[in-house]
């Protein structure tokens, strides 16, 4: 072949194969599975069975596909949405989370889902809020959970250890932790959003009122309150209570069972999985309590609600629709909740684990305050920016004036901003 | 002068233009020059790719960084997002970390990658130093940024061996102070880089005449002496390579930083492809990243046309 022709023939295939992918959708076989995105890979097999189970209602099973990196995954969903061909179903955050989301128009409404598990009694309205945007319904409820100390009993009875009560017990706590070579509580910034964990806790144990109204743009970061918090963050961190920064928070089951750390702030229920990968049995290996209030004002507790929202131009948006109508079917969240150990918004399937179970009795008995983690509590672009400057002073806890003052110049903008846009 | 002579050809500058090009036509006889149509039909799909795929949507980067962040319906904004990025101390952090890239990432490859190369170039056991020194380069950023991670967090490997070594008042949270942080980031870069460096320069190396070494030799001009007055001169088109690889590098510096600390802590190792990233898809600012990914190609195309223009002119 000569030359010419070779590079000629090279072209056109070339071309062809260009122009077959920008070519619309060719017809596809029809799949009776929902493309499922989410961000936990290591859920999978309890997506498979939930899945399982909604077909066994519907039809439809789940095709779940991961993006392990949380910030990545915030980017290739919000390109994705942006698409012809979105996923049918993924996995977001609640609260700010779903309302920055649904302001661009590219989820689907689900109010019709909404009120039939509502009405099915397999959802309490009061979560409405966590989910709606003018007006609308924007998703369901994928987990919700409760944040807690999680801790390693047998180093805690070696140690003579109880779960404090008061913030002065746990001071103590963590002094004897220290004392005995062990780091008292495993906190990091890598990945930024572990740093909203922490301040999420901290600041409600410490004001809840604060926390609450700072978290909807009614409360200043220079208030008293905050700038108390961050003396106390500041000492902790001083005392050596913090492990380092840049420590891994993947690394933290495991730490807390090679008695490294003695305390790991993680969710109810579903962190319980990871301790027993690490080898912490769930029959008393570990134990868990919500951290007491700093000022002896009453429990409060951070909630996470994380979502199943559909985008609005899903190929199957029908079908998406009607799974959302039967995702909190007791039948479809107890294959769910049991693989997490718990975690079904369904308050009528129980949660397997013990120490998950009792937590959550507590808070249903106790009437604990229920507060929404600061990841999904503010407008997206102001979390990350806290976050950020956070981190930093987790990092380098020398300047927490300074660090206040550029939280609130960037709450005043980003507020200023998210009204005016969702106005 | 001789030398420039000889490599031109004798008397070229003294010919017309014209019997030139039929010298170089008349090595392929029987060959009519294209017409222009023809000439042009070849162009044009370069051409065209190069402005859907490179100048278009600089023109629509230069154009969205004047208006507002509104996802939808952006207003037009003049310089605004512009005064907010030179004022946003941030911003200005990471372009004073782009030029900490910019210039370790030129020195330490061109310094380290031409001392190892001479260094091994004339040993025995050259190959194998020069196989270690070369081998990080076929790794991604991604797992260099994994490998020192493990190296330089504060539990990792080097304040290990440095408390092994009973040195622990020299351990150090390698990664969470700046300017420390940014430093070690262009090491671990420099890690990676070096390899291609050391590579060319060994080409370099190859090239210059054993005429010229023996006659130093024979002059009695040895070592360190005849390394900068003989050898390195004649390393000049190598170095210039080298160099801007490394520009190039520098400036673009994205994967590392990512993978190793995001930008922090509290944003501060960001460089100006990290703070474009995170304003345009983090926070979702479309015009202040725009704005951003404008002044970094300002800064990328300046120092490149500085730089080539320097080469040109000396060369």
């Amino acid at each position: 072949m000569r030359r010419r022709s070779f590079l000629t023939a090279a072209g056109l295939m070339g071309l062809s194969a260009v122009l077959a992918g920008c070519s619309p959708n060719q017809p596809q076989q029809v799949s009776r599975s929902l493309s499922f995105f989410n961000d936990a890979a290591s859920w999978e097999p309890g997506y498979l069975r939930a899945g399982k189970a909604l077909a066994a209602r519907t039809g439809w099973s789940l095709d779940p596909q991961t993006i392990p990196n949380a910030t990545s995954y915030e980017q290739v969903m919000r390109s994705l949405l942006e698409t012809r061909n979105p996923p049918d179903l993924v996995k977001w955050g609640s609260g700010y989370r779903t309302q920055d989301l649904a302001r661009t128009g590219t989820l689907a409404t689900l109010d019709g889902a909404w009120k039939t598990s509502v009405a099915n009694g397999w959802l309490d309205d009061a979560l409405r809020r966590e989910f709606t945007y003018d007006g609308h319904v924007y998703g369901l409820p994928l987990i919700q959970g409760f944040y807690v100390m999680f801790y390693n009993t047998a180093l805690w009875a070696e140690l003579e250890l109880e779960p404090p009560t008061t913030w002065d017990e746990f001071m103590g706590v963590c002094e004897t932790l220290k004392r005995a070579g062990v780091t008292p509580i495993g906190t990091t910034q890598v990945n930024i959003w572990p740093v909203a964990n922490w301040f999420s806790m901290l600041a409600a144990a410490f004001d809840p009122d604060w926390y609450q109204a700072a978290c909807t743009g009614e409360a200043s970061f220079l208030d008293a309150a905050p700038r108390d918090m961050m003396k106390l963050w500041q000492e902790m961190i001083d005392r050596g209570y913090h492990t380092s920064s840049d420590a891994l928070s993947d690394d933290f089951p495991a730490m807390l069972q090679q008695r490294r750390i003695g305390m790991q702030p993680t969710p109810v229920s579903w962190s319980t999985q990871s301790l027993e990968l690490a080898g912490l049995s769930g029959d008393g290996g570990y134990d868990a309590f919500i951290l007491p209030s700093v000022h002896g004002q009453g429990l409060s507790v951070v909630t996470e609600v994380a979502g199943l929202v559909v985008p609005a131009g899903s190929t199957r948006l029908d079908a998406a629709r009607e799974a959302m109508s039967n995702w909190l079917a007791p039948e479809v969240q107890q294959p769910w909740s049991d693989f997490l150990n718990g975690s079904s918004a369904n308050q009528e399937v129980p949660w397997s684990d013990p120490v998950s179970r009792r937590i959550q009795k507590q808070v249903r008995d106790e009437q604990v305050r229920v507060l929404n983690r600061y990841w999904e509590n503010s407008p997206p672009p102001l979390v990350v920016g806290t976050t950020q400057d956070l981190g930093g002073f987790m990092a380098s806890p020398t300047d927490p004036r300074g660090v206040l003052e550029s939280l609130q110049r960037r709450a005043e903008t980003e507020w200023s901003y998210w009204r005016e846009v969702t106005s | 002068m001789t030398a420039t002579t000889t490599r031109r050809g004798p008397g070229r500058q003294d010919l017309p233009r014209q019997p030139a090009r039929r010298t170089r036509l008349a090595s392929h006889p029987g060959r009519a020059p294209a017409p222009l149509t023809t000439r042009i039909a070849f162009l044009a799909p370069a051409a065209v790719l190069v402005m859907v795929l490179s100048l278009a949507p600089f023109v629509m980067t230069v154009w969205r960084s004047f208006f507002d962040d509104s996802l939808v319906d952006p207003h037009f904004n003049g310089w605004g997002s512009y005064a907010r990025i030179i004022t946003d101390p941030v911003i200005v952090r990471s372009l004073v970390n782009t030029f900490f890239w910019l210039i370790g990432t030129v020195a330490i490859p061109v310094g380290l990658g031409l001392a190892i190369a001479a260094l091994t170039n004339s040993v025995s056991w050259g190959k194998y130093a020069r196989l270690a020194i070369v081998m990080p380069y076929a790794l991604s950023g991604t797992a260099v940024a994994v490998i020192w991670n493990f190296i330089l967090r504060d539990d990792g490997a080097l304040n290990g061996l440095l408390e092994g070594l009973g040195l622990g008042s020299l351990a150090h949270a390698w990664l969470l102070e700046w300017p420390a942080n940014t430093i070690m980031l262009i090491v671990a870069n420099s890690w990676q880089a070096t390899g291609v460096a050391v590579i060319l320069y060994l080409v370099g190396l190859q090239g210059v005449p054993r005429e010229t070494i023996e006659a130093a030799a024979l002059d009695g001009v040895a070592g360190v002496r005849r390394f900068f007055y003989i050898v390195f001169p004649q390393l000049r088109a190598t170095t210039a390579v080298v160099m801007g690889i490394s520009l190039a590098n520098g400036l673009k510096s994205f994967d590392l930083i990512w993978v190793l600390t995001n930008g922090g802590p509290g944003r501060a190792t960001e460089t100006l492809a990290v703070s474009m990233y995170w304003q345009s898809f983090v926070l979702q600012r479309p015009g202040s990243g725009a704005a951003i990914a404008v002044i970094l190609t300002v800064v990328v195309v300046a120092v490149s046309v500085g730089y080539l223009r320097r080469q040109l002119r000396t060369s």
